[in-house]
């Protein structure tokens, strides 16, 4: 492993740069990173629409012929959104974990990729089932009574509660499946100089508070633009190949979540690359590359 | 090493199916630039002249991109207002409004293609961003291909408006063209004003005395001295701990290998072997350091309790208390 000669170029980016690199990157490694995400979210696509999938079937709309069709339409939208947005880092952990060894191995390995979020699955399940509410999110719809009208103080205060929380946390500490995966930090220690990843978190995360919070608002704006256009262009094709220009319950109960989903993979690579970026400004790691392996140079011709 | 050899070239021969690239020399394949996957591309011109363009894909144009059609929907507004007026106190309503229509088409259609050949590859918003129109082999577009580019958009916002179509195209090639790029032979670069930085002004005595000490037959190598102009150039920019977690890494081998006590400070040895390389004037360092008497091997304040470099690339050393 040659540090300073990393696949991923390391230099200092702005936003903009860095969802363009983003496509560069996708590019590159389209299969690899399309096999890591869709392994997490498969699962997920199936536990959702297990949870929620029910308020767009047939029955339920013509049993309940009181609650319009629009109704349940936008229900289902709300609330297949808020557990999207929340999932979505937990989704990309495999990801994760491969672009961190794709900035520096030509060709990772899925097996090195999996075995690496196995071994790390206790600080996953603390950090993203339980901190970040993915769990608690998920639990929320036991409350609900399947094949019933829309529980508002559930679904929506709850549910929508839970959602504003996971979104502050995001905002403010973005990049806790990096420093989870990668910097592979104790979730606890006895011994007092030991970077925790709460104390690692809070030193990346800390200085750069408002600038990190800046990109999360632009990052979540573009976010939602591309959203509306995978949306649109699913609904666009569902149009041309099977005549169906309605953004009706089969287009929203599958494709929907599908366009969330591209989107939300597209947007973990740049949440991967503004960590590289974050810690380039923050603590001149492409400066610490070089001398690492400057270092391991010199030990060579020693040797 | 050779796997990973074998890989990468694996890898560039899978690229090179859809993306031609030329074949790397042999022993450089390390730092050929289409290793990287990077924002950057190479220019070369007729002359032979090779230059490197950040190209700006669809995320740096977009700002440009929403600046000109607020500026397109402000000029159309003005002209509406104008031939509304026009309209309303004369005679001619209809033909007001034709004209305004005509505005419209023309603004919709023209607009983009028509300042490009004006402003040299430049609508007003690109020129607000920084960014330039320039044909593929890095000579100024003309104005067939300004207007063409512009009237190809149409094509890369499919389908309806959702853009999807440019976006796939730009993001299937190095250049980030999209369509109208494509069939223009145009690109989008990033104007970067880079300022080049001289060499770097050490203002710590001791530097120039600790350099004296670093052994005379000690030869620095091309990447050794591009690291050490790497890090002077950024330690302005870290805390003294940050300094020290940094240094650490390349000082203490090299401490090692100079003889020099291990307590010595690892930014200062770093900064004296810069200083060795780039600046060294011998005469003048020897008169320093007869003039200035403290001993150059200031030891580090506290000794680091975790000496193993870590082989994780993406850890972090603990955080230092002392300089």
């Amino acid at each position: 492993m040659q540090l300073d000669s990393t696949r991923i170029a390391i230099r200092e980016r702005n936003l903009l740069d860095t969802f363009d690199l983003a496509l560069h990157v996708l590019r590159e490694y389209f299969k690899p990173l399309l096999i890591t995400f869709f392994v997490a979210v498969i699962p997920l696509l199936v536990l959702n629409d297990l949870l929620i999938g029910w308020m767009l079937d047939v029955e339920y709309r013509e049993t309940f012929f009181y609650l319009e069709e629009q109704g349940s339409i936008w229900r289902f939208w709300w609330d297949m959104t808020c557990l999207v947005f929340i999932e979505a880092p937990l989704a990309s952990i495999f990801m994760t974990s491969f672009l961190g060894q794709a900035v520096f191995v030509a060709e990772p390995s899925y097996r090195e990729v999996f075995r690496d979020v196995g071994k790390m699955w206790k600080r996953v399940v603390w950090c993203q089932l339980l901190v970040r509410a993915v769990l608690p999110a998920c639990l929320v719809f036991l409350l609900v009574e399947r094949y019933d009208g829309f529980n508002v103080p559930v679904e929506l205060l709850l549910l929508g509660s839970i959602a504003t929380y996971a979104a502050f946390v995001r905002a403010i500490r973005p990049f806790i499946n990096e420093i989870v995966l990668l910097e592979r930090n104790p979730l606890t220690s006895r011994n007092p100089s030991a970077i925790t990843i709460g104390k690692r978190s809070k030193d990346l995360h800390g200085p750069s508070g408002g600038d990190l919070f800046a990109r999360w608002l632009a990052t979540a704006m573009f976010g939602m633009l591309l959203t509306v256009c995978v949306g649109g262009t699913f609904l666009f094709c569902s149009g041309v190949f099977l005549n169906d220009w309605q953004p009706g319950p089969t287009m929203l109960r599958y494709m929907y979540p599908l366009a969330m989903w591209v989107v939300a993979g597209y947007l973990a690579v740049v949440r991967f690359l503004s960590y590289l970026d974050l810690r380039i400004r923050h603590e001149g790691w492409e400066v610490e590359l070089r001398l690492r392996a400057e270092a391991a140079r010199q030990a060579a011709k020693l040797i | 090493m050779v796997a990973e050899r074998t890989g990468f070239a694996n890898n560039l021969l899978a690229v090179s199916l859809f993306f031609p690239v030329p074949p790397a020399a042999p022993g450089a394949w390390m730092t050929t630039k289409s290793a990287h996957i990077d924002t950057t591309v190479e220019i070369v011109t007729p002359e032979n002249i090779a230059f490197h363009y950040q190209v700006a894909g669809p995320f740096r144009r977009l700002p440009a991109f929403m600046l000109d059609l607020l500026i397109r929907a402000g000029l159309y507004t003005f002209f509406m207002i104008v031939f509304g007026l026009a309209g309303a106190f004369t005679s001619m309503a209809g033909i007001m409004w034709g004209a305004t229509m005509i505005i419209w088409f023309l603004l919709d259609w023209f607009y983009g293609g028509i300042f490009e050949t004006w402003m040299n590859g430049q609508t007003p918003g690109k020129w607000v961003l920084g960014i330039r129109v320039l044909s593929i082999d890095g000579q100024p577009i003309n104005g067939i291909q300004a207007i063409m580019r512009n009237i190809m958009r149409t094509l890369d916002m499919m389908p309806v408006f959702t853009c999807i179509l440019g976006l796939v195209a730009m993001s299937l090639n190095r250049r980030f063209q999209r369509i109208g790029d494509i069939v223009c032979g145009t690109i989008v670069v990033v104007e970067e004003r880079k300022w080049l930085t001289g060499v770097a002004k050490m203002d710590d005595l001791r530097v120039a005395q600790l350099s004296n000490y670093i052994p005379a037959d000690y030869q620095v190598s091309r990447t050794l001295a591009k690291t050490l102009a790497a890090y002077v150039d950024r330690r302005r920019f870290f805390s003294i701990p940050r300094r020290r977690e940094v240094a650490r890494h390349l000082a203490e081998p090299l401490l090692v290998q100079f003889g020099f006590p291990l307590d010595t400070s690892y930014d200062l040895l770093l900064c004296a072997l810069y200083y060795r390389t780039f600046v060294a004037d011998r005469s003048n360092d020897e008169r320093i350091a007869t003039e200035f008497g403290a001993s150059p091997f200031t030891p580090a304040a506290l000794a680091d309790a975790t000496t193993q470099a870590a082989q994780n690339p993406f850890d972090i050393a603990p955080t230092q208390t002392g300089s």
